[in-house]
């Protein structure tokens, strides 16, 4: 553990969600040392708020803050996000829509069911093994109900939330400039680096320089000190993902407030409902090999029944990372760093995890200038970034539509070595689980529940040749036991509304 | 394939002849079998309390009895969880499952993995148990929209629950003969042909001896054998009192004594007392002083009944011969601080009707039928050899007797020796009784831990927040529960309606 800091001036490029994430952080972890952080801002770049979603990661985010739902969810429209309902991603009529859970631990109470029956489904039994029945997320967003643990049913509950990405980076810019963050408000014309290719400073329009010892990268897909000026390598995801646009729009919300995300397979990609407590976020990714930007918004129109002539707003993305997200002293945060397109809401996930794993870095560092545990970020970032790639990956690989050339293409390409292992092991029937730990996948954002979750949800199985009436008695498992245990579970949580109502009037 | 039973002879016109009859009922329609039970009712027998499973309550519900109303002719209350005081240094729980603890398992065997290996943690496994939870709190075992199963007793009156039976089996085509056997008679290939009860000659396809340790029918039956069950310290006295008593726990309470042990049992109004002794250790007269002194001690005064008797051990080797039955205390009896004397008739008449309707070889079905039956017993008998064995006390000569723990059973044996080694215990789940838990309970109860050479362990804090943690959930489970005198006296009222 370090008893100092090996920065005294830390400048913070970028203001967007992921700068004051980084800016709120390091404030508050290192609060207790004599450093100096600014944040520079410029107001002629804008920043991307169509509603976020998030996974389960950023709750110890923030309780890290000591900022409590309270405070925050009611300033940033948020709503709970229970999970993922995917819809249209099967053509098998029996697999139309799946449910992707944060986990609960009630579902560890069936889980060795579910298991059971995915093992039999593979063997021709007619079982079920849709992931949906088995799982209280499922039920609580089926029935728009919050994930909160009740005092009399406290069992733990993984979730996440939907914000306005736009109001939380507000919100977290008051939070930063009372923990002593300064803010300037400028664009950067010119970074100077040292003689041994370390940013010195940073030069803005107005004329002034900023020099620090570490900078933070978070100046968005410019990635204007990792990419532009270290010059950092950059492994793209383009030719497993196909996805590199996106059109966007904001509705109105319904009556009750959904507590989870949409996301809906269209012709040449899929569309996301992102709920907020004041509308919905949407937006249809897509890939421009296979539609123009006028064809998707004509069908994404028309998927969100909006009449002719409703504007919308376009976003290109570049699906990869740099291969380094920490070069020399430069911390890329962010979509600087890198970016998988937004199908399982990993992007903030990224930011977070990235920001916390630095300052464990830095805190833990056996030498003075804090740069020992660089090699093993930069890898354990690497591995992030692959492990979230394979499963992203996977849904188009298990995708059963011949409908467009989209599809047929997005399932066409050859698949990762790791991702093939785990793919035919499913295939033949064995242990995903057992795979997926050997090859260190299970330690990482998406447990082996969701990998399981994933390919039963989209029914990739073969077909059934046998009747579950063939299985001997005690491999039969009861069904009507699971649906009462998950109803009735679902009883003691809160209504979304409610919850979200209680947490504006506290 | 075995013939379904169309004239059916019992023997013990007492509980568990009328439970036979009555499971017979359930599966056989009067139009196919006809059901008769032939006995003498003693009515001077003492009532004393029995614990019954959730079947007592699934039989009677089949014959229109709602729980309430059957529980209040029993007087019945609920029981989930045995506590043990005086075995060892701390008191400890031995608890009904509960679907609740599957969820924190785990860490249960971790935590005494840990401490078995030296470690030096704060354990209590009472902590872990939702049933001792809800009997802490004196809560019963009903909630609403709490889907977790929890397994629970009922703490019956067993004269109570004979004046039910006896009325259910008269409104259900059960003849019930008051009349004593005198005679016999076995066919050339041994199997029984009839009886004859005073002036009644009763032939029948299957025979059942439900006449207790007289063994009326079994004991005629070629090839019968009794087994004795390795005995420890013979408790062959049976001393009980009954007290007057305004609330009930939903937990029974089992104390070591001088010359053996006492179990607290609650019925509605009373409280029961049975003082399980040796009298190659105290006399009779002592033992009064004794469980008197106890009694009073617990802030009981007036004593309404004492009532003293004999209990002795045994096991037919096989409990099914030829088309005889030896069903309840006929087939076995062991004693035990557990009590499963209606759950093992329970399960064999639930092993008889599943062999009725088996495809398999009859000579297979019944081999099996005996081999699980007799199992029950050993096992049961196991656990309770292992208490005997295994605890602490010593401060009379009951339990200074020499303690050999190569004594123990073979159950036994291999779990504890499962146990010091450190390992996960590994029960057979066919057995309903004392299962997994109870075995940790037992051994963690009796303070069999390593005391020399413990070290801490580095992560003490975070597992102490564990434990804190799932004890925040068992209390917040709770709160779903409806308290126990409550509960009892809601069936009450119901029950009152019901009759009105």
């Amino acid at each position: 553990m370090q008893t100092s800091l090996p920065f005294k001036k830390i400048v913070i490029i970028g203001g967007g969600t992921a700068g004051w994430m980084s800016a709120c952080y390091l404030a508050k972890m290192w609060q207790r040392y004599d450093v100096d952080i600014k944040i520079i801002e410029s107001d002629a770049i804008g920043t991307i708020g169509v509603g976020e979603g998030t996974t389960p990661s950023i709750k110890g985010f923030f309780e890290q803050l000591g900022i409590t739902a309270k405070e925050w969810m009611p300033a940033c429209n948020a709503t709970y996000k229970t999970g993922i309902r995917f819809v249209n991603w099967s053509s098998d009529p029996n697999y139309e829509s799946y449910f992707h859970p944060f986990y609960s631990q009630l579902d560890e109470y069936f889980q060795h069911e579910f298991f059971q029956n995915i093992q039999l489904k593979h063997r021709g039994f007619d079982v079920h093994a849709h992931p949906d029945q088995y799982l209280l997320a499922s039920e609580l967003a089926k029935q728009r109900k919050a994930p909160i643990e009740p005092e009399h049913y406290p069992f733990d509950m993984a979730y996440a939330y939907h914000f306005d990405a736009t109001l939380l980076a507000q919100f977290l810019k008051k939070k930063a400039l009372q923990w002593n963050v300064t803010h300037q408000v400028a664009t950067i014309s010119q970074v100077n680096q040292k003689a041994d290719g370390c940013i010195a400073s940073v030069a803005t329009e107005a004329g002034e320089e900023f020099e620090a010892d570490f900078f933070v990268d978070c100046s968005g897909f410019r990635s204007l000190l990792l990419g532009k000026t270290l010059k950092v390598p950059y492994n793209s995801f383009a030719d497993s993902l196909l996805n590199d646009s996106a059109v966007t729009i904001v509705t109105d919300r319904e009556e009750t407030t959904p507590s989870m995300t949409l996301s809906t397979a269209l012709s040449s990609g899929w569309a996301w409902r992102i709920p907020l407590t004041n509308r919905f976020g949407n937006g249809y990714v897509f890939s421009s090999r296979f539609q123009s930007p006028e064809e998707a918004e004509d069908e994404f129109r028309q998927h969100l029944g909006l009449p002719q002539g409703t504007q919308f707003n376009h976003l290109k993305m570049r699906v990869g990372h740099f291969e380094k997200g920490w070069d020399k002293n430069v911390l890329a945060v962010g979509l600087s760093q890198g970016f998988i397109e937004p199908l399982e809401a990993t992007a903030l996930h990224f930011t977070t995890q990235s920001i916390v794993d630095f300052v464990s870095a830095i805190d833990h560092s056996e030498e003075q200038d804090g740069y020992s545990n660089q090699t093993a970020y930069n890898n354990k970032l690497s591995d992030r970034f692959s492990c979230v790639r394979d499963y992203i990956e996977l849904h188009y690989l298990a995708n059963s539509r011949n409908d467009t050339a989209y599809w047929k293409a997005a399932r066409s390409h050859i698949p990762s070595r790791r991702l093939q292992r785990i793919l035919t092991t499913w295939h033949q029937g064995k242990s995903v689980p057992r795979v997926l730990e050997e090859e260190s996948v299970s330690l990482q954002l998406f447990g082996h529940e969701s990998w399981l979750c994933l390919l039963a949800g989209k029914g990739v199985f073969p077909s059934s040749v046998q009747p579950s009436e063939a299985l001997p008695a005690p491999m039969r498992i009861n069904m009507q036991k699971i649906k009462h245990f998950v109803e009735t579970s679902a009883k003691h949580y809160p209504p979304h509304d409610t919850a979200l109502a209680e947490l504006k009037n506290s | 394939m075995l013939p379904i039973p169309q004239n059916i002879i019992i023997v013990g016109l007492n509980i568990h002849g009328l439970l036979t009859a009555l499971l017979l009922r359930k599966a056989y329609d009067p139009a196919v079998a006809a059901i008769t039970v032939v006995g003498k009712v003693d009515e001077n027998i003492p009532s004393e309390v029995m614990l019954a499973g959730k079947a007592l309550n699934t039989l009677m519900t089949h014959f229109d009895l709602a729980e309430a109303n059957w529980m209040r002719q029993t007087n019945a209350t609920f029981k989930l969880n045995n506590r043990y005081v005086g075995f060892s240094e701390q008191s400890f729980s031995v608890p009904n499952t509960s679907e609740v603890d599957i969820l924190h398992r785990p860490l249960m065997f971790e935590l005494t993995k840990l401490k078995r290996q030296h470690y030096e943690l704060d354990l209590a496994l009472d902590d872990f148990f939702f049933s001792k939870a809800l009997a802490t709190k004196n809560l019963s075992p009903k909630a609403q929209d709490f889907p977790f199963e929890t397994d629970f007793q009922y703490q019956v009156d067993s004269n109570g629950l004979l004046c039910l039976l006896r009325k259910v089996a008269s409104e259900n085509d059960i003849n019930t003969q008051q009349c004593e056997l005198d005679t016999l008679q076995l066919d050339q290939d041994g199997n029984l042909q009839h009886i004859e009860c005073e002036n009644l000659i009763l032939t029948g396809d299957y025979f059942f001896d439900c006449t207790a340790s007289a063994q009326l029918l079994i004991r005629n039956m070629p090839e019968f054998r009794q087994e004795s069950l390795p005995d420890v310290r013979v408790n062959d006295r049976k001393l009980s009192f009954t007290v007057a008593s305004e609330c009930c726990a939903s937990e029974i309470t089992t104390t070591a004594l001088d010359s053996g042990f006492v179990k607290q049992y609650f019925l509605r109004d009373t409280v029961h007392f049975q003082y399980h002794y040796s009298s190659s250790f105290t006399q009779d007269a002592q033992a009064v002083n004794v469980l008197e002194r106890h009694v009073s001690n617990l802030g009981y005064q007036h004593v309404l009944q004492r009532h003293l008797s004999e209990s002795r051990t045994c096991l037919a080797s096989q409990s099914w011969i030829k088309n005889c039955l030896a069903i309840g205390p006929a087939c076995g009896s062991t004693e035990g601080t557990e009590d499963h004397e209606l759950g093992h008739t329970f399960a064999m008449l639930e092993h008889f009707i599943s062999s009725i309707q088996s495809p398999d070889d009859v000579s297979d079905l019944v081999k099996n039928y005996n081999h699980r039956i007799k199992s029950r017993f050993i096992y049961e008998h196991s656990y309770y050899n292992t208490l005997l064995l295994l605890n602490s006390r010593r401060n009379s000569p009951y339990w200074q007797t020499p303690q050999d723990i190569h004594s123990l059973s073979p159950i036994g044996r291999t779990l504890f020796s499962q146990w010091l080694k450190g390992q996960d215990l590994d029960v057979d789940p066919i057995f309903d009784i004392n299962g997994l838990t109870a075995w940790y309970a037992l051994f963690s109860g009796l303070g069999h831990y390593p005391n020399n050479d413990v070290k801490p362990h580095p992560k003490a804090e975070s597992i102490y927040d564990n434990i804190q943690d799932m004890c925040r959930k068992i209390r917040g489970c709770c709160l779903n529960f409806q308290s126990h005198e409550s509960q009892v006296a809601e069936g009450q009222n119901h029950a009152n309606v019901t009759t009105v």
